[in-house]
């Protein structure tokens, strides 16, 4: 890892309050993996802002740039949103441990609530040329969904700056109000798709992680089995079968975010409990096991 | 130019510093953390974070909130505890040429003696910091800081035992400073840091309720660097053992100004969360000050400003 002033060669808002930033920064491109973060200094802040490291690209030579995606929620990403191309940013990074793909699995699924999809994108285009990739993106409207180039043509945000859909990857999407794609949550599809899957990524709300830890752990009032719900099929489905999508879902790799201090470990702000003990979310995750995390503790 | 500093000139081990610049407890891990972004080996000293004799878990999330120029923490020294401290990070320090101090934080006496005795002989430990001052447990910690004579009791329990340099941490939660600073140099304190955090809270009206997991927390940055100033002013005054400063340092300037007002050395603390290469920017910025204005000793440059106005 690295602290570096680095160049920022574009920020662009490629959907309404969400902005895609690409970023010279060839130390940290070369040797960064999906899942991993990086935190940005932000003009007059006490903390530093971390973003995943959204997509990496070539430069003349290796990988040389990075990608962030953000949502303007607050002081700090405002004053991210306002910086131009050829400004300086005091970056830091690749922090953190990010996803790892198991040496036989072929079939990904990816799940992203909302802006979630930001390191699943980097996941999904290192994946795609030895693997299967299915992205699952839930929003809550259409406008707040990815805009891959393909399938915005038309958009008055981003153009040329949008990501073509990498090939090998079936890109998914769900709306709430049903204004693209099927209507509902992610996690509906996900329980469908688990069956096809080898194994399973998710970055998205907390909300969207405890309805995932639910599914394994029913309270004891509701049935004491596990019993995954699984509309279209489920009558048809054996035990074993049932079991094997269950332990899919428990080793479900999922992307954590909570309040960070250093970002580097040393200072204790983002510790969390989980079933292996005291784990610091910036330097063990932030992508922790779905079954590890004792989710009736987190309180983020 | 000399920038050497002597903190513990009467203690036969003494604790020379090849320079003024510190980096504070809780901010800085066991300094390893660092060691990718800046040379750890070049600051004054690094002090380690503040260790129990059992290891901790700390507060419940959230432990962190901005606030206006400054950050309030409630971690709840969440520590590895002094076991592992002595197996697994004091083989490392011994082996670096900066000093490394542990911070020691406790909730009943023994509980400070007790880690203080299992550092005694420990290779790669230059001294102790006596932390009675962290607002953020329920028992013990803080509450030495508020009363004198808990304060010296603390320091000479543990001066009785322990053959290391002893600086005491003073808390500025409480109605006068200078009467904890008397009473434990009285009691065999070699330094006096200050300050640690001030006690604050905030409240997230959207969901109507503290932002912080442990309701309250602990006040550090820029925001707390004029009281912080204002109490090494008033402790420099009176005691006579050498005071390190601390409390919102991001600059040389900030560092001059509490060298100035009578700190022998100074602490970063939140500062390098923000930046983790700040502590060496401002002992450069130091070194330049100096250099500008023909200062051959940092010794002169202490406490310059008392006195004055
Ligand atoms: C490992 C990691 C990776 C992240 N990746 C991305 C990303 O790729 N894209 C993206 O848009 N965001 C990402 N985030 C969240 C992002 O860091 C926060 O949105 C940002 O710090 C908010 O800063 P602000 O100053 O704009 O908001 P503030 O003014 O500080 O706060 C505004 C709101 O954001 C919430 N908030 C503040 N900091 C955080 C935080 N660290 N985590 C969660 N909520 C927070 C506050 O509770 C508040 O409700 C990531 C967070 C982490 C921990
Ligand atoms: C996250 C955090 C953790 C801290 N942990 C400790 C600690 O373990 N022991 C201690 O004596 N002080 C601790 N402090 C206090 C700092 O060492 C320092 O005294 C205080 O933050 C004021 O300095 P600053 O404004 O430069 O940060 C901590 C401060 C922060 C921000
Ligand atoms: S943010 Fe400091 S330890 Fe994780």
């Amino acid at each position: 890892m690295k602290q570096s002033l680095c160049t920022i060669t574009s920020n662009v808002e490629i959907s309404p309050g969400m902005y895609l930033m690409w970023i010279e920064a060839p130390d940290i491109a070369s040797i960064s993996h999906p899942g991993q973060f990086i935190t940005v200094n932000c003009e007059g802040f006490t903390l530093r802002r971390p973003f995943s490291i959204h997509q990496v690209a070539a430069g003349e030579s290796k990988e040389s740039q990075i990608a962030l995606l953000f949502k303007v929620v607050g002081k700090g990403t405002f004053w991210l949103s306002q910086q131009h191309s050829d400004d300086k940013i005091d970056i830091l990074g690749p922090l953190g441990k990010g996803f790892t793909i198991a040496s036989r699995a072929k079939n990904l699924l990816l799940v992203a609530g909302g802006i979630g999809i930001a390191p699943l994108v980097f996941l999904a285009q290192y994946a795609s040329s030895q693997h299967s990739v299915s992205l699952i993106q839930g929003a809550s409207t259409v406008r707040e969904l990815y805009p891959f180039s393909s399938l915005r043509p038309r958009n008055k945000f981003g153009g040329s700056n949008l990501l073509s859909l990498p090939t090998g990857v079936q890109f998914i999407p769900v709306t709430e109000d049903g204004t693209m794609g099927r209507k509902g949550m992610a996690t509906d599809i996900l329980l469908d798709s688990l069956d096809w899957a080898d194994q399973v990524f998710a970055c998205g709300p907390i909300d969207m992680y405890k309805a995932m830890a639910i599914t394994l752990n029913p309270s004891p009032s509701k049935g004491e089995s596990l019993t995954l719900p699984s509309p279209s099929k489920g009558e048809g489905k054996g035990e074993g079968e049932k079991r094997s999508e269950e332990s899919k879902l428990r080793k479900c790799q999922v992307s954590l975010e909570v309040r960070l201090g250093c970002g580097i470990g040393a200072c204790y702000a983002c510790t969390i409990n989980t079933k292996k003990g005291l784990k610091q979310v910036c330097r063990d995750g932030p992508v922790f096991e779905l079954d590890d995390i004792l989710w009736q503790e987190v309180r983020i | 130019m000399n920038l050497h500093i002597q903190l513990a000139p009467h203690h036969p081990k003494g604790l020379l510093l090849s320079n003024p610049v510190m980096v504070a407890a809780g901010t800085f891990g066991y300094g390893t953390e660092y060691a990718d972004f800046i040379d750890i080996q070049r600051l004054g000293a690094i002090i380690c974070k503040g260790t129990t004799l059992m290891p901790r878990k700390g507060n419940p999330q959230p432990r962190l909130v901005e606030t206006a120029s400054g950050l309030l923490n409630s971690v709840g020294l969440e520590n590895i505890g002094v076991e592992a401290l002595v197996r697994e990070k004091a083989p490392i320090w011994a082996n670096w040429q900066v000093p490394v101090i542990v911070n020691v934080a406790g909730e009943v006496v023994e509980e400070y003696v007790g880690v203080a005795q299992r550092l005694e002989g420990v290779p790669g430990i230059s001294g102790i910091e006596i932390n009675i001052s962290c607002p953020n447990i329920s028992a013990g910690g803080m509450e030495f800081g508020i009363s004198p004579k808990l304060a010296a009791e603390v320091t000479s329990a543990v001066k009785n035992i322990s053959s290391l340099p002893l600086i005491i941490k003073l808390s500025p939660n409480v109605t006068d400073i200078k009467e904890i600073a008397l009473a434990v140099e009285e009691a065999g304190a070699n330094a006096i840091s200050l300050i640690n955090t001030v006690k604050g809270m905030a409240i997230d009206i959207d969901k109507r309720k503290p932002c912080l997991g442990n309701i309250t927390g602990g006040l550090s940055g820029p925001a707390i660097k004029p009281l912080a100033l204002y109490m090494v002013y008033e402790v420099a005054k009176v005691v006579h053992v050498p005071v390190i400063g601390c409390g919102g340092i991001a600059s040389s300037r900030d560092a001059l100004e509490f060298i100035m007002c009578g700190a022998s050395a100074v602490q970063i603390g939140t500062a390098n969360l923000t930046n983790p290469q700040i502590s060496l920017t401002i002992l450069e910025g130091i070194e330049n000050f100096m250099r500008e204005k023909g200062t051959q000793d940092l010794t002169y440059l202490v406490g310059i400003a008392q006195g004055k106005s």
